[in-house]
């Protein structure tokens, strides 16, 4: 693997990147990012520096600038080749520009042209995104490198470019440049807990007698920098969930409305259950086998399909593909879910590796949808991925196509697995999807994922008392316990003097929310940018699809259109714009020299291919990766604002409002950390017990299950020996299968959410086999002798 | 005779590539980089006719890698009669014009306002 990776590693050129900031204002589900680049031309020759980085997909970048000497240069939006055109005269002339292009809606290339010997230049961007949010929790993330894309050989060149020089950058082991941060987490007294499962990071509490309008945690590196080789992941926990709500602001003429959907009422969630409950499912399990999965990832991977196998519903069918440069499947085609299939499942997932090179994730997924699933079957399609692939748009195509009948959940794994893909190929397929970064636990995203699939979607979701709305995004969809916000565009005034009817329908039941809007004021939440970014990402999806009839590149023109002109009015980058920033230099006489070209190189991402392999083993007592603290809850408690935006510059904080506070690294012995990990081993011991579970339901106990609880195996089997039964049916089985769900019930109710998908499975087994055996022991009958023990 | 000179902006109406690819491939080595004042200097005929190669390789559908082992590797010089090629310009989808390689050589400045004209009556008749 080494071998053929060589050519993708850089030689000695300097680097003209110096460092990257990353400034951050975190209000609820709500972020204001400023991410700021140094470059510094440390030769003796103008160069002209071509960095490739990575930035979140939902990122709206709505601001870029450059700081050069004194002299603010402000970025203006142009169509893509215009911006390049502008940027290339500007060069030509002698003059510095600037240029920012959108290469997917994960990856830019910035250009810092005709940098002059010893000069600096620094270059600041802007954007706004709504955070991934599931119950009380949400997640800020920053990408820090691309992992190298795997481009297929038939993919064809963008305009005589190949694909790879257009999303891969040079890469390099190590890099001198680093990454610091600086968070303000707002609203303190509203949260929970901080941690970030990928840095150890400093967290700094307000002082008790800050004011309490703005108190707010600021979150750094622990040791100031870190390397550019994974993801900054940062989950914010609340007290509360998020709740429900709707509000509006003008915009020239125009009329925004942002409407935030966090809570389902408890009788409509019964009727999602129910649709869900009604439904048989095909599973298709694809989990890519390509040589970057290699090391942490391929065995995270197993370990999702290991959890999503036992806890599959006992009249399934399923399947598992695995692909590389080529596919295999484990069955012809899906087999019904029994016990000699499930053994022969897991057996096949045990011996799996990372060996079947590159990432042709095109086949297997056609081969899954050139067929219909079973008849009266859902299928669902979980593709299991790193996502390092630069053919996005044919995947998704193709995901997106077969959306009628399957549905497709996606787990992004690794420390800097493609963001862009994993969510969008399970946005165009109504599914689910969760990240997996190494230094979080796979297992309660897994199960997380499985309720998520257990329960129906709410599609089709729209304002029904209003007239000629442009709602973004056009299809969204609510998942239980995830949140969804629609953004609106209207010019009917009328809306404004009455609650928001938002409808949406499971197939089976409509949901309904009725909401009172209100109206903006205070923070500067821009919602026209966001709805805007939602209204870019409809367009961009609709382009992608297959050039075909001349109606339909009439269409694509027209959309096209469409996109830069959203994009210049609202001032947010698409892929057919650019920012462009000109700095009018005095002409030299006889400076007509060349300039030359400096492609920046990243840092490959950690645990990549398993080449630069994790020397740590994860969980173990010398991670550095997880930090967390808690935060006293206050007096009184109030409900987290679900989004609020601030522009206050993070260097306008005092350090007089902050109160800095130690490290709790998880060696730590604070009492806060010792609660935390004591909740980790609750959580660990749990996945644990859930491990035991048999295909038909089940839990057969193993020692180290009756360790947990402090009981005795060879007393417990002895006791279900003693059981006095009607039918022929497996004592311990039975009983263990009792014990399992009551001590669930009894002392792991914290985790409820965790558990109760794949114990459903267990109590609907249980009940049937009660009733057929009536089981008892000493002439009580099993349950009451259980709960009574 | 004078050699032509070629700004950035000729040569992207004359071979259809953008100026994006055209300053892609200078910097990659593919051709050379202009003559004359750095970034801002002129191309001349070799610099089209490389471009033209790259354009009618890539037509037969070969990669960027592939054309350039082609390129680099020794060709016999040209013995194809200047009358006998016809260099051909898209104007829009369905649209071309066809101009032969002498005709073109001797009155380029004429043949590159009118490609222009022509490209952008398609683009006018498009949006109308």
């Amino acid at each position: 693997m080494i071998n053929e990776l060589c050519g993708m590693f850089t030689g000695n050129n300097p680097i003209p990147l110096t460092g990257v900031e990353l400034r951050a204002d975190i209000a609820g589900r709500g972020a204001r990012v400023k991410v700021i680049q140094n470059f510094l031309n440390a030769e003796d020759k103008a160069i002209e520096a071509v960095y490739k980085f990575p930035l979140p997909e939902g990122a709206a970048i709505c601001g870029f600038r450059a700081l050069v000497d004194d002299r603010i240069i402000i970025g203006e939006i142009e169509d893509r080749d215009t911006a390049f055109a502008l940027y290339d005269k500007a060069l030509s002339k002698g003059d510095g520009a600037y240029l920012l292009d959108e290469e997917r809606p994960n990856i830019f290339t910035m250009s810092v042209g005709n940098l002059p010997p010893g000069k600096k230049a620094c270059i600041e961007l802007e954007y706004v995104t709504l955070m991934e949010t599931n119950g009380r929790e949400t997640r800020f993330f920053l990408p820090t490198t691309i992992a190298p894309r795997y481009t297929p050989a038939d993919m064809p060149e963008m305009d005589g470019i190949p694909v790879d020089e257009i999303v891969n950058p040079p890469f390099q082991l190590q890099i001198p440049y680093e990454l610091s941060v600086s968070i303000s987490v707002h609203g303190a007294d509203e949260i929970d807990s901080i941690r970030s499962p990928s840095h150890p990071v400093n967290i700094a509490f307000p002082k008790k007698e800050a004011p309490i309008v703005d108190r707010y945690i600021i979150v750094t590196f622990a040791e100031e920098k870190a390397a550019m080789d994974r993801d900054f992941i940062l989950t914010v926990t609340y007290h509360q969930v998020f709740s429900n709500r709707a509000f509006w602001c003008r915009h020239q003429d125009d009329i925004f409305i942002q409407v935030d959907l966090c809570e389902i009422a408890d009788d409509q969630l019964e009727n999602i259950k129910k649709t869900a409950e009604t439904e048989s499912k095909e599973m298709v399990f694809v989990l890519d086998c390509s040589g970057s999965m290699a090391g942490s990832s391929i065995e995270q991977a197993k370990k999702a399909i290991d959890i999503l196998l036992k806890a599959l519903p006992q009249d399934s069918h399923f399947n598992i593909y695995r692909f590389g440069s080529r596919f295999e499947k484990k069955f012809p085609k899906c087999v019904p879910y029994n016990e000699t299939n499930f053994k022969e499942a897991l057996s096949y997932v045990c011996s799996i590796d990372a060996d079947l090179g590159g990432t042709e994730i095109l086949s297997p997924l056609k081969d899954i949808y050139k067929s219909l699933p079973t008849k009266g079957r859902k299928r669902h399609v979980v593709l299991i991925t790193d996502g390092d692939i630069s053919n996005e748009n044919e995947v998704v195509r193709i995901i997106k196509k077969g959306a009628d009948h399957s549905v497709l959940h996606s787990v992004g794994i690794g420390y800097s697995s493609n963001e862009y893909l994993i969510r969008q190929a399970a946005r165009v397929a109504g599914g689910a999807c969760e990240f997996v970064a190494p230094g979080e636990r796979i297992e309660p995203k897994v199960l997380r994922l499985f309720q998520k699939m257990a329960s129906s979607s709410i599609s089709d979701l729209h304002v029904s008392n209003g007239h000629h709305i442009d709602h973004a995004p056009a299809y969204p969809f609510l998942l239980k316990g995830e949140a969804v916000t629609l953004f609106l565009k209207t010019q009917d005034g009328s809306l404004l003097a009455k609650n928001l009817t938002i409808i949406g329908s499971t197939g089976e039941h409509e949901i309904l929310w009725n909401l009172p809007l209100q109206p903006l004021s205070g923070a500067n939440i821009p919602i026209p940018v966001l709805w805007a970014k939602e209204k870019i990402r409809d367009i961009e999806e609709s382009t992608f699809a297959e050039n075909g009839s001349r109606q339909m590149n009439r269409k694509k023109d027209h959309l096209s259109k469409d996109l830069v002109s959203i994009s210049k009015q609202y001032g947010v980058i698409s892929k057919n714009t650019s920012y462009v920033a000109i700095e009018k230099r005095a002409a030299i006489e006889g400076d007509d020299h060349e300039i030359v070209l400096r492609k920046v190189p990243v840092m490959l991402a950690k645990g990549w291919g398993g080449i630069t392999a994790e020397t740590i083993p994860l969980y173990s007592d010398k991670s550095l990766s997880i930090v967390c603290c808690s935060i006293a809850k206050p007096a009184f408690m109030r409900k987290a604002q679900p989004m609020s935006y601030f522009t206050s510059d993070q260097q306008d904080v005092s350090d007089e409002d902050i109160l800095e506070m130690p490290v709790f690294l998880r060696r730590s012995t604070s009492a806060l950390e010792r609660s935390i990990s004591s909740s980790d081993k609750k959580q660990e011991e749990l996945m644990h017990i859930l491990s035991c579970q048999q295909p038909q339901g089940g839990f057969i106990w193993s020692r180290d299950v009756a360790d947990i609880f402090g009981l005795s195996l060879e007393e417990l089997r002895a006791m279900a020996d003693q059981m006095i039964v009607k039918a022929d049916c497996d004592k311990h089985l039975l009983f263990f299968t009792m014990l399992t769900i009551e001590l669930l019930t009894k002392k792991s109710s914290q985790f409820e959410s965790s558990w109760r998908a794949i114990v459903g499975k267990s109590a609907s087994w249980l009940q049937n086999e009660l009733q057929r055996c009536q089981p008892t022991i000493n002439g009580i009958d099993l349950e009451n002798w259980i709960r009574r023990i | 005779m004078e050699a032509k000179k070629y700004t950035i902006e000729d040569l992207c109406d004359l071979t259809g590539f953008s100026r994006r690819t055209i300053r892609y491939y200078v910097q990659s080595g593919i051709i050379d980089s202009p003559a004359g004042r750095g970034r801002g200097g002129f191309y001349n005929d070799t610099h089209l006719d490389k471009l033209r190669q790259i354009r009618a390789f890539q037509e037969q559908g070969l990669t960027l890698q592939a054309i350039q082992a082609r390129l680099s590797e020794d060709k016999p010089p040209e013995t194809i009669s200047r009358q006998d090629i016809w260099v051909r310009y898209e104007i829009g989808p369905g649209v071309e014009i066809h101009i032969r390689r002498d005709q073109e050589i001797t009155d380029r400045r004429r043949v590159i306002e009118l490609i222009r004209a022509a490209r952008a009556i398609m683009k006018e008749e498009k949006s109308s």
